[in-house]
Order: C-alpha cells, then sequence, then structure tokens
C-alpha cells in the first residue's frame, strides 16, 4: 500500500500565481429563491472562461428539480440546449431550442429525500466576454435512494447572443428555490499570455 | 475585487511498480472541492473502490457508459467509483463539498478507457463526515506501474 500525507503546510505552500481562481462563493444560510452572478463584467480582463461549482438542492414537493439558467436576463427565446442523462436503467438524450432560458439538468429536490441529499454540478461557461455565442456545458448527478430520481448527466447550453457576460442567474424550474446549505461558486480560468 | 487562487496540488503518486492500495491521508478541510485525476492501468478491468476515512458502508453509484455495442446506464450499491483497465485509463474525479458536514457527500467523475469506453458517473457516500482521507483499491487487483493519481483542492 502506498500512502501519501497531505500536509496542510504543503498545501498551503503550494498556491502560487492563479490560473483558476475562486471569484465567488454563496452558501445559503437560508432558502433562497434563485442565486445570481452579478459582477460579472468586473472579471473580464482577467479571465477566458468561468466555471460554476455547486452542491445544491431544491425546495418542493417533487424528488427532483430542474435546473435552469438565464444569462444577462435577458428573457427571450435565445437558448437552446442538449442533454445525455442516464437514470440507472437506461440511457437518454434530447434536445430543445428557442427556449427562454436552459435547462442545465435535474436536481435534487423535496422533503422526501433524506437529509443531507445534495446534488452536484459543474458548469463551464466557455469564452464569455469573447463576442460569440455562449455555450455552455454541465456535468450534473446525484443517487438518491428515493424513487427513480437517480441520475448522471452531461449536457451543453447554447445563449445565442454576441454579449459579453454581466450576470448568471441560477433557479429551479418549479420549486420556490434552494434550500439552505446549497452552495454555488464561481471560479475563473485565466488565458494564456 | 479579492480573488483567490486555487486548484492546489495536494499531492502526487506515480507507481514504480504494482500496488494494491492508493490512500490520500491527512486531507485539511481547507478547501470545498476535491478533484482526483487517474492515469495508468491496473491488473483487471473493473472499477475499483474509493473509500472516504477507512469507511466501507453506505456508498451509492450511477453510472451511463457508451461503448462499441451502444449507451447503458446502472445504478448499484458500492463505491466502485474508478474504473481502470488493462487499457490506459483516465479518470477525474471531483468530490464536492467534501469538508462541509452538513451534506452526504456527492462524487462526479467522467472516465475514458483507451478503445473500450467512456464513462460519467454520479456517487454519493451517505455520511456528513469530512473527508480526511481516500483509500482507492480492488480486492484481488493491482494498479499497475507507473499509474498516476493526483490530488486536487478546489476553494
Amino acid at each position: 500500500m502506498l500512502l501519501l500525507g497531505v500536509l496542510q503546510a504543503q498545501a498551503a505552500g503550494a498556491v502560487g500565481a492563479g490560473s483558476f481562481d475562486l471569484l465567488e462563493t454563496q452558501v445559503l444560510t437560508s432558502a433562497a429563491a434563485s442565486v445570481t452572478f452579478s459582477s460579472l463584467s468586473t472579471y473580464a480582463a482577467d479571465y477566458q472562461h468561468l466555471q460554476i461549482r455547486i452542491a445544491v438542492r431544491a425546495s418542493g414537493s417533487a424528488n427532483f428539480e430542474n435546473l435552469f439558467m438565464r444569462l444577462n436576463s435577458d428573457t427571450g427565446s435565445n437558448y437552446a440546449r442538449h442533454v445525455l442523462i442516464g437514470n440507472g436503467s437506461s440511457v437518454s438524450s434530447s434536445a430543445s431550442s428557442s427556449q427562454s432560458t436552459i435547462n442545465l439538468g435535474p436536481v435534487p429536490a423535496g422533503n422526501a429525500q433524506a437529509s443531507g441529499i445534495f446534488g452536484a454540478a459543474v458548469i463551464d461557461i466557455l469564452d464569455p466576454y469573447e463576442t460569440k455565442n455562449k455555450t455552455i456545458r454541465t456535468l450534473f448527478g446525484k443517487h438518491s435512494p428515493t424513487g427513480g430520481e437517480t441520475f448522471v448527466g452531461l449536457s451543453s447550453g447554447l445563449w445565442m447572443n454576441t454579449t459579453s457576460l454581466t450576470t448568471v442567474l441560477l433557479y429551479p424550474e418549479f420549486a420556490a428555490g434552494f434550500l439552505t446549505g446549497s452552495r454555488f461558486s464561481l471560479y475563473g480560468i485565466k488565458a494564456g499570455s | 475585487m479579492a480573488v483567490t487562487p486555487t486548484y492546489v496540488p495536494l499531492g502526487t503518486i506515480e507507481l514504480a511498480s504494482t500496488d494494491s492500495e492508493i490512500v490520500f491521508s491527512s486531507i485539511p478541510a481547507t478547501y470545498r472541492d476535491l478533484i482526483l485525476v487517474f492515469n495508468g492501468t491496473g491488473s483487471t478491468n473493473a472499477g475499483y473502490i474509493v473509500n472516504f476515512n477507512s469507511n466501507t458502508t453506505g456508498y451509492t453509484r450511477v453510472g451511463m457508459v457508451g461503448d462499441s455495442g451502444g449507451a447503458s446506464s446502472f445504478a448499484e450499491s458500492n463505491a466502485a467509483w474508478l474504473e481502470v483497465s488493462t487499457n490506459r485509463s483516465m479518470t477525474i474525479l471531483q468530490v464536492m463539498d467534501y469538508s462541509a458536514t452538513d451534506k452526504h457527500k456527492t462524487v462526479l467523475s467522467r472516465t475514458e478507457v483507451s478503445g473500450t469506453f467512456v464513462m460519467a458517473l454520479a456517487g454519493r457516500w451517505a455520511n456528513t463526515a469530512a473527508v480526511t482521507s481516500i483509500s482507492l483499491y480492488r480486492s484481488g487487483a493491482t494498479f499497475s506501474s507507473g499509474s498516476t493519481f493526483s490530488l486536487y483542492g478546489v476553494n
């Protein structure tokens, strides 16, 4: 057996000039209808890509909720999405266009779930500040013992707008919001020089 | 606006010979997420076990896999979260909110096994304890010489 101890002092010493930086984190201390990152323009000069990492659980009576994303408060039918999802017994895919939001994928919800169960997603927002349409890709999943709401998936989203990104809104499809403890972290990835 | 450089390397192991178990221990609770990157081979084609804190219970997984025969999905009650093969395989496994004590630990991973399949997997450890160690193994199997394991912390 090979054992590698990770010493905190080593870890702290390893932090150097960043190319992957934590920009903001929101950990909900009470339920919230949505989460918004609204200062994205302040990062435009320093970062090429953004990533959002979440551990989340929605409210409501359903066992899961779809997690929606809206960019720059655009409510027009300017979004498209593809998804590939496995539910423990089969794999399916779907596509939708002319949507008013991006469906990133399902997250756990509801009071039927055991406490402590949160879903997770890693969301990459590619070239958010370039004058091109915005592409979002997501890896999401969670495993729950309740019902048939176990899933893992990959999704891609498209916002057909070349405007530089300024805000990201995240909210559940039907539920009143996200539960306490849900965490949303925003990261910036620098470009090469 | 103040930002925090992150994606901090916590440790890397490169095997000089075969080994039956890899352990990252004394993981500080300094970060929010852990990212484990595996690149290597093993003595068998199977899901190797990922255990936290030397605890062997409370693990589940759901996966979807695509290979030359099509796509399929499975859900199981085990911690076989690391797919290893006699062909080279690469996995990025993300442990979300590993240091939080109000959540079960959710894992997301993607694996590619050269010439064989691609897989995405979500796992859950039904335990709210902070993760302080990670063990990787499979009974009767080994990791091959040259395999690398890198662990990162993300604030």
